[in-house]
């Protein structure tokens, strides 16, 4: 199976490498995911400009 | 899709009842209320720490005194084995985690900064808007207040802006004459902290609508917390040997921070809980009474109160009980049983999107076990046995600040605070067993 074809459900059949790429493919897909991460980059250019 | 419908017929069927629905609720608010109380008074053995340590070091000694206290309450409460088990049925929650644990590490050095610049009564009211902000992420993407009913909308919302109103009223009787350029950059400071830690609790809302146990979720939350925080100190003082020399320098105030950091860390696992039972939008205004308890801390313990005016001791007053009376708003609009099948309704798509247990999901929501794992005692004492050695070391290095402290106030508010928190954590021990 390649990591997108594994469910969620089924990672303790997967490998190390699969498991994370699938893991981390599922997060990437959700759009919510990019909105705190596009917060925590506004807020590292505060910090650096009021450091 | 198809192959799941039945699957979510199944979860809904085991849906809880509105009385249990009801209750939680209940417990969701009280777990505000303590949370409140716990982080505001987390501000206190900070403020007993001498001035002239850069807020990166502040920030993280703080850090580092959550990261101990974060792995060691839960594993008191529930055990490593309960953690791992609940990780594996979520494991995409381990980056959400991470994330959170980046966003609040980069908000609490802001914070740092905005206090400097503004002072703590200021920075305080300013950074709270992170509320109003939770409040916009859970209408948006969580379903929360949705067929809510006018009442609870203008309740919630009402309750929020007279908090908001109250802190702004707080803010102003003690603010002091500040330079503009000084002014803006810790107005800019405190916001950003704001929008940082609302942003914080769409991770938060997105664990428990996933079923994950808020113990659970703080354990794997605090590895971004102190990765982001060490990354950021090592940057700005100059590199790790540069960190680590003013950490040995500052060896007796560590204990101050390190508890700083363990106090919040109680306040804020009744803070996750309350974003479990009662939402963002609820569960965020209540535990944003802290405020209102650092006020009493430094009005009533550290007599701050001593050399204000009458006006100001009025504006104080008057702003207390505008806090007060929006907690009151919130904590009595609890979600009906047709908000709370939006929530599932929400629940039910990440269910979807991530292809988790609906068991999981359904338990999680009803305040129950899923799984009762076999407890391994050795790791929880070993994890217990390190935290507790490492407090007591910092302890015995530490010195007790030249400062004079109203020990009566103290005492009652100190048995405040136990009160709330043996309350909260009965009852969620009753209800849930800290599910």
């Amino acid at each position: 199976m390649t990591p997108r074809e594994v469910r969620l459900n089924d990672l303790e059949h997967v490998s190390g490498p699969a498991r994370a790429s699938t893991i981390l493919a599922a997060v990437a897909r959700d759009i919510h995911f990019w909105v705190p991460l596009i917060v925590l980059v506004v807020g590292l250019v505060v910090l650096r400009w009021v450091s | 899709m198809g192959e799941l419908a039945p699957v979510r017929q199944t979860a809904e069927s085991a849906g809880p009842q509105a009385a249990r629905i009801h209750s939680l609720q209940r417990l969701g608010v009280l777990c505000g209320v303590a949370a409140g109380a716990w982080l505001g008074a987390a501000e206190v053995p900070a403020k007993l720490v001498s001035a002239g340590l850069s807020p990166f070091l502040i920030s993280f000694l703080m850090v580092l005194g959550v990261f101990l206290g974060r792995w060691c309450l839960p594993a008191l409460a529930r055990g490593t084995s309960d953690i791992r088990a609940d990780v594996s049925k979520a494991p995409h929650l381990i980056i959400w985690a991470i994330v959170a644990g980046c966003l609040w590490s980069v908000a609490n050095t802001l914070t740092v900064f905005a206090i400097r610049d503004l002072g703590l009564s200021i920075a305080f009211p300013l950074w709270n808007t992170n509320a109003l902000i939770g409040i916009l992420w859970g209408v948006l993407f969580f379903g929360e207040l949705k067929k809510a009913g006018r009442a609870r909308w203008t309740a919630v919302l009402g309750g929020a802006a007279l908090m908001f109103i109250g802190g702004l009223i707080l803010a102003r009787v003690s603010a002091s004459q500040v330079s503009s350029q000084v002014a803006t950059r810790g107005i800019v400071a405190a916001l950003g902290a704001g929008l940082l830690w609302g942003t914080m609790y769409i991770p938060y809302r997105k664990a428990y609508l996933s079923g994950m146990n808020p113990l659970s979720f703080v354990s794997f939350f605090t590895i971004g917390e102190l990765g982001m925080m060490t990354v950021l100190a090592a940057r700005y003082l100059g590199g790790l040997p540069e960190l680590w020399r003013q950490v040995s320098a500052a060896s007796s105030v560590q204990f101050w921070l390190l508890a700083a950091g363990f106090v919040w860390v109680i306040g804020d696992i009744f803070q996750q809980y309350a974003v479990k039972y009662v939402g963002v939008s609820r569960g965020i205004p209540l535990s944003n009474s802290n405020q209102l308890w650092g006020l009493l801390w430094g009005a009533v313990a550290f007599g701050e109160f001593r050399n204000w005016p009458h006006s100001a001791i009025s504006g104080a007053v008057y702003g207390s009980i505008l806090m007060a009376l929006g907690m009151a708003a919130i904590s009595f609009s609890v979600a009906d049983k047709a908000e709370h099948d939006k929530w599932r309704e929400a629940a039910d798509r990440e269910q979807t999107k991530y292809d988790i247990d609906p068991r999981f999901i359904s338990s999680a929501m009803e305040g129950t076990a899923f799984h009762q794992s076999p407890r391994k005692r050795w790791p929880d004492v070993l994890l217990v046995g390190i935290a507790t050695a490492f407090f007591l070391w910092t302890a015995t290095r530490a010195h007790w600040p030249a400062m004079s402290l109203q020990w009566p106030a103290v005492y009652a508010l100190l048995a405040i605070g136990l009160i709330l928190l043996t309350a909260a954590a009965v009852s969620l021990w009753r209800m849930t067993h800290f599910n």
